[in-house]
C-alpha cells in the first residue's frame, strides 16, 4: 500500500510540475517576512535541545521571552515579566492543582 | 429510535454541570478564536483536544463541536468592525458587514449576523436530528467494498472542492494517507516506517500533527503580517448594547437570506469537503444574484451579511451529520473530532446512534443550548471580545505556541511529540507558502485506515477479486460518482488550459 501511494506520489508530482497550470506564486517567498519565521524554526529546535538539560520551566521560559521579542515586542522587560508570569501560573496549575510533572532539569523546580 | 425519545435522552445528559460547563467552555473558546485572527477552528479545537483526555466522551464532543460552531459567530465581529476575518469562513462578512460598519450602522451588521447565525444553527441542529437517523439506518447496509468507496468518494471531493489545483490537493491527500501508514499495520502487525524507534510504533499521535499543520502554521503565516498590515482600514466604535438590534427594514430585508443561507449551509455542510467557506461564498453568490438591486452588494447590503452568516453556521451544524452517522469526517474540524471520538474509543459510524445513544443526543441537545449561549455571547458581551482584539499579537501568539506545546506534550509526556509538533509547524507552514491546501493531507491521514482497513476487508471477503467493488449497487455508484468527479476536474482543467 505504502508503495502504491509513492508511485501515486510520484505521478501527480510530475502532473503538478508538467502541467502548465499554476503561475509559479514565488511571491510568498519574498521580502523578509518568512526569515523571521526561520529564526522561530531554529530557536523552537534549540528549545528541543535544552529541554532535558534546563527542565521544562527554564526552557520554556527563555523560549516565550525569545518568541516574544521575535514577535515584535520592543524592550526585554515585557517579555521577562510576562515569560515569568505565564511559567509561574503553569507551574500553579500544573504542579499544584492537576499534580503533573513536567521534566525538571538543573534548577530543581 | 424515536426522534423525540432521543432528544429527551439527549437534554437529560447534557443538562448536568459538567456537560453544561463542557458546552458554555467550547463556545466561549470557540467565540475567542472566531474573534483573534490568525487562529482558525481546527487551530483552536486542536488546542482544546488535550483537555478532552480528562473529560468524558461526550462532553469532549459537545465541547469540540462548541468551538467549531461558536467560531462561526465570533468571525464576524472582526470582519464587520475591523475588516479582518477573524477566520476564513467570515471574509465575505467582511465586504458588505464593515461597509454597513463604516456608515455607522455596525449594530445592525453585529445584530443581524448573531441573530441570523442562531436561526441557521438551530435550524440546523433540527435538520441533524431529522436526517441523522434515517441516514445511520441506511448506513447499516454499507460494508467493507461500500465504506472503501465512500471514502475514495470523500477524498476526490475534497481535492476536486478545494480550491487550487486538484493534483495538488491530491497529492496532499496522498501524502496524509502516507503518514497513516506510519506504525505497526493494522492486521498484519508489521512495523512501517518506524526507523526503529520506539515512538513511531504506534504511528504518528493525532494531536502533534493536527496542532503542527494548522495551529503553528498558521501561526507563522500570521506573523508574516506583522509589520505589513498596519493600517486598519478605519476601526469603527464599538456599538453600544441597544444599538445591537437590527430594526424592523433589516428584518425584512434578511429574513428569507437567512432562510436560503441557512438551506445552502446546510447541503454544503453535508457533502464532504463542504466547508463553511464554501458555504459562505455560495449564499454570497445566491443573494447577489436574486437580489432586485445587486448593485447594493458591496455597499453595505445587509442580505450580503445574513445569508453569508447563516450559512456558514448551518454549514457547521450540517458538517455533524457524515461524521456521526457514518464516521467519514467532512472537513478538518471534523476529522479532529473523530480523532479525539476515537481517543476515547469511540468509533463514529452507523452505529453510533444505537450503540451511545447518549453521545449523540447529548452532543444534538448540547448544539441547541450551544447557540443560545453563543446569541447570549455575542451580542451583550461584544464590548469583551473587542478588548480582547487589543491584545498584542506579540504576546498572543508566543502563547499559542505555548499552548501547542503542552498539549502536545501532554498526550504521552513524550519530548518526541513536541519534536513532531515543531516538525509538522515547520512542514505545514512550507507547505501552505508553496500554496498546498492541508485539508486533504488531514483528511487523508484521518481516512486512511479507514479506507486502507476496508480496501484490505473486502480483498479478504471477496479472495483477492478487484470485483468485490462493483457487486454491489452502492458500491458501484460510489465509484462510478468517484470516476464523475475526476473526470469532472480533468475536463475542466483542460478547458482553462484552452482559453
Amino acid at each position: 500500500m505504502p508503495f502504491a501511494l509513492g508511485i501515486s506520489l510520484l505521478l501527480l508530482s510530475l502532473l503538478v510540475f508538467l502541467v502548465p497550470g499554476e503561475k509559479p506564486k514565488a511571491a510568498g517567498w519574498n521580502g523578509d517576512a518568512w526569515k523571521r519565521n526561520l529564526l522561530i524554526l531554529a530557536g523552537l529546535l534549540v528549545y528541543m535541545l535544552l529541554f532535558k538539560p534546563l527542565g521544562f520551566y527554564l526552557a520554556t521560559f527563555l523560549l516565550m521571552v525569545y518568541l516574544m521579542k521575535l514577535s515584535g515586542e520592543k524592550g526585554l522587560k515585557r517579555s521577562v515579566v510576562i515569560s515569568f508570569v505565564t511559567v509561574f501560573l503553569i507551574y500553579i496549575v500544573f504542579y499544584r492543582l492537576l499534580v503533573i510533572p513536567f521534566p525538571q532539569g538543573i534548577l530543581r523546580i | 429510535m424515536d426522534i423525540l425519545q432521543g432528544m429527551l435522552q439527549g437534554f437529560a445528559v447534557c443538562l448536568t454541570p459538567a456537560k453544561l460547563f463542557a458546552c458554555f467552555f467550547g463556545v466561549l473558546i470557540g467565540t475567542a478564536v472566531g474573534v483573534l485572527p490568525g487562529i482558525g477552528p481546527s487551530g483552536g479545537m486542536a488546542l482544546l483536544i488535550p483537555l478532552t483526555f480528562y473529560m468524558d466522551p461526550t462532553a469532549s464532543v459537545i465541547m469540540l463541536a462548541g468551538i467549531y460552531y461558536g467560531t462561526q459567530y465570533g468571525g464576524s465581529t472582526t470582519s464587520i468592525l475591523i475588516n479582518v476575518p477573524g477566520e476564513a469562513a467570515s471574509v465575505i462578512t467582511c465586504i458588505d458587514g464593515h461597509q454597513m460598519a463604516s456608515q455607522g450602522r455596525a449594530g445592525a451588521a453585529l445584530g443581524i449576523a448573531a441573530f441570523g447565525s442562531f436561526i441557521a444553527g438551530t435550524l440546523g441542529v433540527i435538520g441533524l436530528m431529522v436526517v441523522a437517523p434515517p441516514l445511520a439506518e441506511f448506513a447499516l447496509k454499507f460494508g467493507p467494498p461500500e465504506t472503501f468507496a465512500l471514502v475514495l468518494v470523500s477524498l476526490t471531493l475534497v481535492g476536486y472542492l478545494g480550491g487550487g489545483s486538484m493534483a495538488k490537493a491530491l497529492m496532499m491527500a496522498v501524502l496524509g494517507l502516507l503518514l497513516a501508514t506510519v506504525g505497526q499495520e493494522a492486521i498484519t502487525a508489521i512495523p512501517r516506517f518506524t526507523f526503529g524507534s520506539v515512538d513511531l510504533q504506534s504511528g504518528i499521535d493525532l494531536v502533534p500533527l493536527i496542532m503542527g499543520l494548522f495551529g503553528i502554521s498558521e501561526v507563522l503565516l500570521s506573523l508574516e503580517e506583522i509589520g505589513r498590515k498596519k493600517g486598519d482600514a478605519g476601526v469603527v466604535s464599538t456599538p453600544k448594547f441597544w444599538e445591537l438590534f437590527p430594526d424592523r427594514k433589516d428584518w425584512k430585508a434578511s429574513i428569507a437570506p437567512i432562510g436560503r443561507g441557512s438551506l445552502i449551509g446546510f447541503l454544503c455542510g453535508l457533502l464532504p469537503g463542504g466547508t463553511a467557506i464554501i458555504a459562505s461564498f455560495s449564499s454570497y453568490a445566491v443573494e447577489r444574484k436574486i437580489s432586485k438591486h445587486p448593485e447594493k452588494f458591496g455597499q453595505g447590503a445587509i442580505e450580503g451579511v445574513a445569508g453569508p452568516e447563516a450559512s456558514n453556521n448551518a454549514a457547521a451544524q450540517g458538517a455533524f451529520i457524515p461524521m456521526l452517522t457514518l464516521g467519514i469526517p467532512g472537513n478538518a474540524a471534523m476529522a479532529l473530532t473523530l480523532g479525539a471520538l476515537k481517543m476515547h474509543r469511540i468509533i463514529p459510524g452507523p452505529m453510533l446512534i444505537t450503540e451511545h445513544p447518549d453521545v449523540f443526543w447529548g452532543v444534538v441537545a448540547s448544539m441547541y443550548l450551544g447557540n443560545l449561549f453563543l446569541l447570549v455571547l455575542n451580542l451583550p458581551l461584544l464590548g469583551m471580545w473587542v478588548r480582547l482584539l487589543r491584545v498584542a499579537t506579540s504576546i498572543l501568539y508566543p502563547m499559542i505556541i505555548l499552548f501547542c506545546i503542552i498539549g502536545a506534550y501532554s498526550v504521552n509526556n513524550n519530548l518526541f511529540d513536541v519534536g513532531m509538533l515543531f516538525f509538522f509547524g515547520g512542514l505545514g507552514y512550507v507547505l501552505r507558502k508553496f500554496n498546498f491546501d492541508l485539508v486533504p493531507l488531514i483528511m487523508g491521514f484521518i481516512l486512511g485506515p479507514i479506507i486502507e482497513n476496508s480496501a484490505r476487508q473486502s480483498l479478504i471477503m471477496s479472495r483477492g477479486q478487484f470485483g468485490i467493488f462493483f457487486s454491489s449497487t452502492i458500491s458501484a455508484i460510489l465509484l462510478g460518482l468517484a470516476m464523475v468527479i475526476i473526470a469532472a476536474a480533468v475536463y475542466s482543467g483542460m478547458r482553462k488550459r484552452k482559453v
